[in-house]
């Protein structure tokens, strides 16, 4: 071996993909010619053994042909074997089976009577109920209270181990803490003396679970999967306004009530407070991966959305009867995790109701900035459309909800969430709710193809952006597109007779653009990005001029028309104005939830902003600077669910704000009199953004639906529709002159349109 | 990445309960071609060994319920090759009394000798048909992990025998690339076949 030669170490990280890029590189050139080494690897790739490669080299040539009579013969005695169940036929009488299965239970002391297997502490034990990871859960009977309960024993062969011992009173202590409807209340936490194992007692639920369920039925309706969605939401709200991630949310940990089917969550085996991060950073991945979330496939930091993920998973299975990310090894199934998006239940099914397929979807999403924020969130979502389609819920459930959200930095006025909707309980599901399913808007969703007119032909496209496009900007002079992807890429393109030209890159400084905008005289461009930072560009030399730094992640920023402010909003709902000068931020009373878009009105004199909260907030920028007074906001509150979209008439001699959201509709408003003045209905589906156009005669809106509309903004009459790819629009910009519009698509195309 | 260790639960206590279809169907994919390729080894021919590995694999199915998993009387492994070589032996013992046209060799002889250069003691090769039988289906299972070529580049060398650079110029990968590749697929297949054997034995 010469001096050249890799260390053992580094040949062994290479074999595992453990060794940085440029290393990696060297040490295989020097394999290319290094025979010394080349025999090395081998040698501990197999880790020493000498019959591995002879192994690897002989299976298959050895394995029995595939004309050989002994692959029928298989076949043929497997399906013998468990047809037959012959195997099972010294499953015996029931007395053997409980004296079998009861052979680990040595803990329990002997009772009296025959009915019963044991006694625990002061409850009899009738039967043993299932075992999970930790421990054996058995059906007892508390004499005191007359009541049936659960009684969860962490398994004897684990009491001497201390991380398992932690994790199951971290379980218990976990789950006493919370109590809502929807989780399986625990009553009290015990220790054995005699044998020192603890065991907790908690409600015991007669029913089955959702794992069952599936096992015996196969998939479940639209709107019963709703309804588990529904309750299993509002039951890790519970959980996550108490400090807990579950972590481990699955179909076998979600048990349903029998007659009732109500849910309830269960095993909060590897849930853990907030602080205790501890035990599961000696890189073991714990948890089941079929349902992990992408961040735990990575082994990084999680939250609680993480858990909502886990609930997209488990709803997708219930729907489809399939795991969105099925693989042979737990390998497979975590890269796929990673790296591959779910086909949606809308392409599986055309007839899967499109507002649900729509929210799983957004469970799934790989970033948890693009999930849905909070459990609160989703469970108030299902809530509404639960409603609208006259599903009533279990009794008690989605009424006052026990959660409460955890407080913010800025919470300055009672929040107003969601318009509450009527709950129609009570009635029975059967016939009239699965008449009332299919849903209620208006046009067919456009997957369904050929009948729909595709609309006008795009005047061009532009194609191949890495990630779906939510931003998009022109100079004001009209001559320049800037577009932002969903990986933090940020491109320019020259405006040209006949195509657009990418002439130069943006240096990426974060990840997700969500918006982009550019001062008046087209000289600073800001891209907030879902950094903590937001950087402002200088387009004479593309580098960044400036940064600022509001401290949460950023999803909307804007300049104001005048150039003396910059507005961001963040996820935690905090809005700043930036004095670009000094930038020196002035801190509004935010909001609730996630300040979606931020606008500033033509004359510079109106602030508005779009939150998760549902409500429009419009701030008079001319107060700022008079700090006598305590400056509130005026709050429109007529959407339904988060608002997205956001954008002032450039016509300042008739002032009208646009907003679209989540309830598909876009609303025209005088924000001057802060009244609504119109409705335009039409999409299906959440629309994203709004653009004014022809000098604020017009108004564009890209929706979820794969459509982008043109309404007459004084009629409300829909203009045009244009399509492209049946994939959801999320952005839509009005040239300066109004007549191109062009709008980013999920599919990571720009596709435009004139409009005359 | 490691699996759950707190419930792994082994393949026999899996095939005693009488219910685990699962483990049943894993059972017979597992051993199903293990019992026939030994059995091959000692001389049956195709459709003997296939009819001999039936009558293997319905008596362990009959005799399921009484397993009892006991680390000191022997891994479930060695007890299913007791079984198929007493199958073997009393399928031959009939051969004897029944000579067919091969002659009328001592069975019992050719049970023992049959491959006669076992060093390493009797079960020998039947542990060496297991290890290709894992081998095999770790080669399906982990598969699926690697890109296309990765995979190409250690089936070239490492299966088929063929040197890398040739290998290589096929994938337009170069000659260190394609032992990279091959070895990290080789210490991926290492991995899964001892969490095959962990997951039987433990």
């Amino acid at each position: 071996m010469n001096d050249d030669c890799p260390q053992t170490t580094e040949l062994e990280r290479l074999i595992r993909g453990r060794l940085s890029e440029a290393r990696s590189a060297t040490i295989t050139e020097h394999l290319d010619f290094c025979p010394e080494c080349q025999e090395r690897m081998e040698s501990l790739a197999a880790g020493g053994d000498q019959t591995l490669t002879k192994t690897v080299r002989l299976c298959r040539v050895d394995a029995p042909a595939t004309n050989s009579a002994m692959w029928p013969a298989l076949s043929a005695v497997s399906a013998e074997v468990l047809a037959t169940g012959a195997y099972t036929m010294q499953e015996d009488t029931p007395s053997d089976a409980t004296s079998k299965s009861n052979a680990d239970l040595k803990f329990l002391k002997p009772s009296s009577s025959s009915n019963l297997i044991g006694r625990l502490g002061g409850f009899d034990i009738k039967r043993v109920v299932g075992r999970g990871g930790m421990g054996v859960v058995l059906h007892g009977f508390d004499p005191h209270l007359e009541r049936d309960v659960a009684v969860k024993v962490l398994d004897p062969q684990l009491a001497n181990d201390d991380v398992a011992r932690m994790r199951f009173c971290r379980e218990a202590r976990a789950a006493a803490a919370v109590t809502h409807d929807n989780l399986v209340a625990v009553h009290t936490v015990h220790e054995d003396e005699q044998h020192n194992l603890p065991y907790f007692v908690m409600q015991l639920i007669n029913g089955e679970s959702l794992e069952q369920r599936l096992k015996r039925v196969g998939k479940l309706p639209p709107e019963e999967v709703a309804k588990i969605g529904q309750q299993a939401a509002a039951g890790l709200a519970a959980a996550h306004a108490g400090g807990l991630i579950h972590r481990d949310i699955k179909p076998g940990n979600i048990l349903l009530e029998a007659g009732t089917d109500r849910v309830k969550l269960t095993d909060f085996g590897l849930a853990r407070g907030f602080e205790d991060v501890r035990l599961t950073r000696t890189g073991f991945v714990a948890g089941t991966p079929l349902y992990m979330a992408p961040e735990q496939a990575h082994g990084e930091s999680i939250d609680h959305r993480s858990d909502l993920f886990s609930l997209g998973s488990v709803l997708y299975e219930a729907a489809t009867g399939r795991h969105p990310f099925e693989g042979k090894t737990p390998l497979v199934v975590l890269r796929r995790v990673a790296d591959e998006t779910q086909p949606s239940l809308l392409e599986i099914d055309p007839a899967f109701p499109a507002w649900l397929s729509d929210v799983i979807d957004r469970l799934l999403a790989k970033n948890p900035a693009d999930r849905f924020q909070s459990a609160a969130e989703v469970a108030k979502i299902f809530e509404i459309e639960l409603a609208r389609h006259g599903i009533a819920l279990p009794p008690g459930c989605g009424k006052k909800s026990a959660y409460s959200l955890k407080p913010r930095r800025h919470v300055c006025w009672k929040t107003v969430a969601f318009r509450t909707l009527p709950l129609i309980l009570g009635i029975g599901i059967g016939a009239l709710a699965v008449g009332l399913w299919p849903s209620d808007r208006t046009d067919p969703p456009p997957q369904n193809g050929s009948a729909i007119d595709p609309g006008p032909e795009p005047k061009f496209t532009i194609a191949g952006q890495a990630g779906p496009v939510w931003a998009l900007a022109f100079t004001p002079n009209g001559e320049m597109l800037a577009v932002g992807a969903e990986d933090g890429s940020i491109n320019l393109y020259k405006l040209t007779e006949k195509e657009p030209i990418n002439f130069r890159k943006l240096p990426r400084s974060g990840r997700h653009v969500w918006n982009i905008d550019i001062t008046r005289d087209g000289r600073y461009l800001v891209a907030p990005n879902d950094d903590n930072e937001v950087d402002v560009y200088d387009l004479t030399t593309y580098k960044v001029d400036s940064k600022f730094a509001p401290g949460a992640s950023t999803k909307s920023a804007t300049f104001s028309p005048d150039g003396r402010y910059l507005i961001t909003g963040d996820r935690t709902g905090a809005i700043m104005v930036w004095d670009r000068v000094t930038q020196i931020p002035i801190e509004l009373p935010g909001i609730n939830g996630t300040a979606h878009n931020v606008a500033v009105s033509p004359d510079s004199k109106q602030l508005a902003e779009a939150g998760s909260d549902g409500a429009v907030k419009l701030w008079d920028l001319t107060k700022i600077d008079d700090k006598t007074k305590e400056w509130k906001p005026d709050s429109l509150e007529q959407h339904a669910g988060p608002v997205y979209g956001l954008a002032y008439s450039p016509d300042p001699t008739n002032p009208r704000l646009a907003t679209s959201g989540w309830d598909g509709t876009v609303r025209i408003w005088n924000p001057q009199r802060k009244e609504q003045l119109r409705v335009l209905k039409g999409h299906d589906g959440d629309v994203f953004g709004v653009s004014f156009g022809q000098g604020g005669k017009v108004v564009a809106s890209a929706s979820a639906d794969g459509t982008v509309r043109v309404w007459d903004v004084e009629s409300g009459k829909e203009l045009h529709v244009f399509r492209g790819g049946g994939r959801a629009f999320h952005t839509v910009r009005f040239s300066p002159d109004g007549t191109t519009l062009v709008a980013g698509n999920r599919d990571g195309s720009v596709r435009a349109w004139d409009v005359k | 990445m490691a699996e759950a260790p707190l419930t792994r639960v082994t393949l026999l206590v899996r095939l005693r309960d009488g219910r685990n279809a699962d483990a049943w169907r894993e059972f017979f994919d597992l051993y199903g071609p293990v019992v026939y390729r030994f059995a091959r080894n000692r001389g049956l021919q195709d459709a003997d060994a296939a009819d001999l590995m039936q009558d293997v694999l319905r008596s362990v199915a009959r005799n399921a319920a009484k397993l009892e998993y006991d680390p000191k009387r022997g891994t479930f492994r060695g007890w299913l090759y007791t079984v198929t070589r007493n199958k073997i032996y009393n399928f031959l013992n009939g051969q004897r009394i029944r000579p067919r046209a091969s002659g009328d060799e001592d069975a019992h002889e050719r049970l023992e000798s049959i491959p006669a250069r076992d060093e390493d003691g009797p079960d020998a090769d039947w542990e060496r048909e297991y290890q290709k039988r894992l081998m095999d289906r770790a080669m399906d299972i982990v598969k699926d992990e690697f890109q296309p070529a990765t995979w190409q580049a250690f089936w070239g060398t490492a299966v088929e025998g063929r040197a890398a650079s040739e290998v290589g110029t096929g994938l337009k990968m170069s000659a260190g690339a394609v032992y990279v590749a091959k070895s990290r697929v080789l210490a991926r297949l290492r991995d899964e076949v001892k969490r095959m054997m962990d997951e039987e034995d433990a």
